[in-house]
């Protein structure tokens, strides 16, 4: 049975992807099994749609697009089934940040699911796959801009979340919270 | 400790935030991502991939019949 190359090469490209689409998916999700349900559901896809791939295009940035696509799929049947556990928890750090005392250092995993989806996304493309904005855009379907701006915001939420999670009290030894207070003042656009 | 930003990853965005004093934090935060990202990406891949693409494979039998 002679194998066709082209299906040759599609299975090797999922299979050197499968590492950075693992990482992608457990940013994405923060739950290291739906992570790997991600991954799987994209090597699927990607394998029932292989002939809609153009040979010689940037096959990472597809499968990245594959991957996004069903995390948001799936992201939004949860969101009907589930209560918003990470929602109540944001609600609380930002009502209550002294009150919540001996919370340590919040999980950084925990503190990035604090991001909404398209932000989160665009931090973690650029900052932690170390992708190219215009490689970011394109699996995300947006313009360079958009990504930037979500990068932007997601750095400057997040560094709020870690900022009062950090603190039991708000209290000027806190190397966040005078961070925080330092910025607090600027006019952000 | 207000030094410029030099964080080796992600650097032009940090650098779009002209005159953000946070530089620690935003370090950090790039550090984190990082971190997060690498740990995972230098695991070895689960059986249970390699196993689907093994499957995956078979069932079309390398799509001779599209010849």
């Amino acid at each position: 049975m002679t194998e066709d190359p082209a299906a040759r090469r599609m299975k090797d490209d999922i299979l050197a992807a499968v590492p950075a689409l693992r990482a992608f998916a457990m940013s994405l999700s923060g739950n290291p099994d739906r992570a790997d349900d991600l991954v799987q559901e994209t090597m699927l896809k990607a394998w029932a749609n292989r002939d809609s791939f153009t040979p010689g295009t940037n096959v990472s940035a597809w499968l990245f697009t594959i991957l996004r696509n069903v995390f948001y799929s799936e992201h939004r049947k949860r969101r009907r089934e589930v209560e918003d556990a990470d929602g109540q928890m944001a609600a609380r750090l930002a009502t209550h940040p002294a009150q919540e005392g001996h919370m340590d250092l919040v999980d950084f995993g925990a503190a990035l699911q604090q991001l909404l989806p398209d932000q989160r996304e665009a931090l973690i493309l650029i900052g932690g796959s170390g992708l190219s904005y215009e490689e970011a855009a394109q699996i995300c379907g947006c313009a360079v801009g958009t990504i930037k701006s979500r990068v932007n915001r997601a750095r400057t939420r997040l560094a709020e979340i870690l900022a009062v999670s950090s603190t039991s009290e708000f209290g000027p030894e806190s190397r966040w919270a005078t961070a925080l207070s330092a910025t607090s003042g600027e006019d952000r656009s | 400790m207000s030094e410029p930003i030099n964080v080796d990853l992600s650097d032009d965005t940090a650098s779009l935030q002209t005159g953000r004093p946070d530089t620690d934090l935003q370090s950090h935060i790039g550090r984190q991502l990082r971190a997060m990202y690498d740990t995972v990406v230098n695991q070895p891949v689960p059986d249970r991939f390699l196993e689907l693409l093994n499957k995956l494979d078979e069932k079309t039998g390398g799509t001779k019949d599209k010849e």
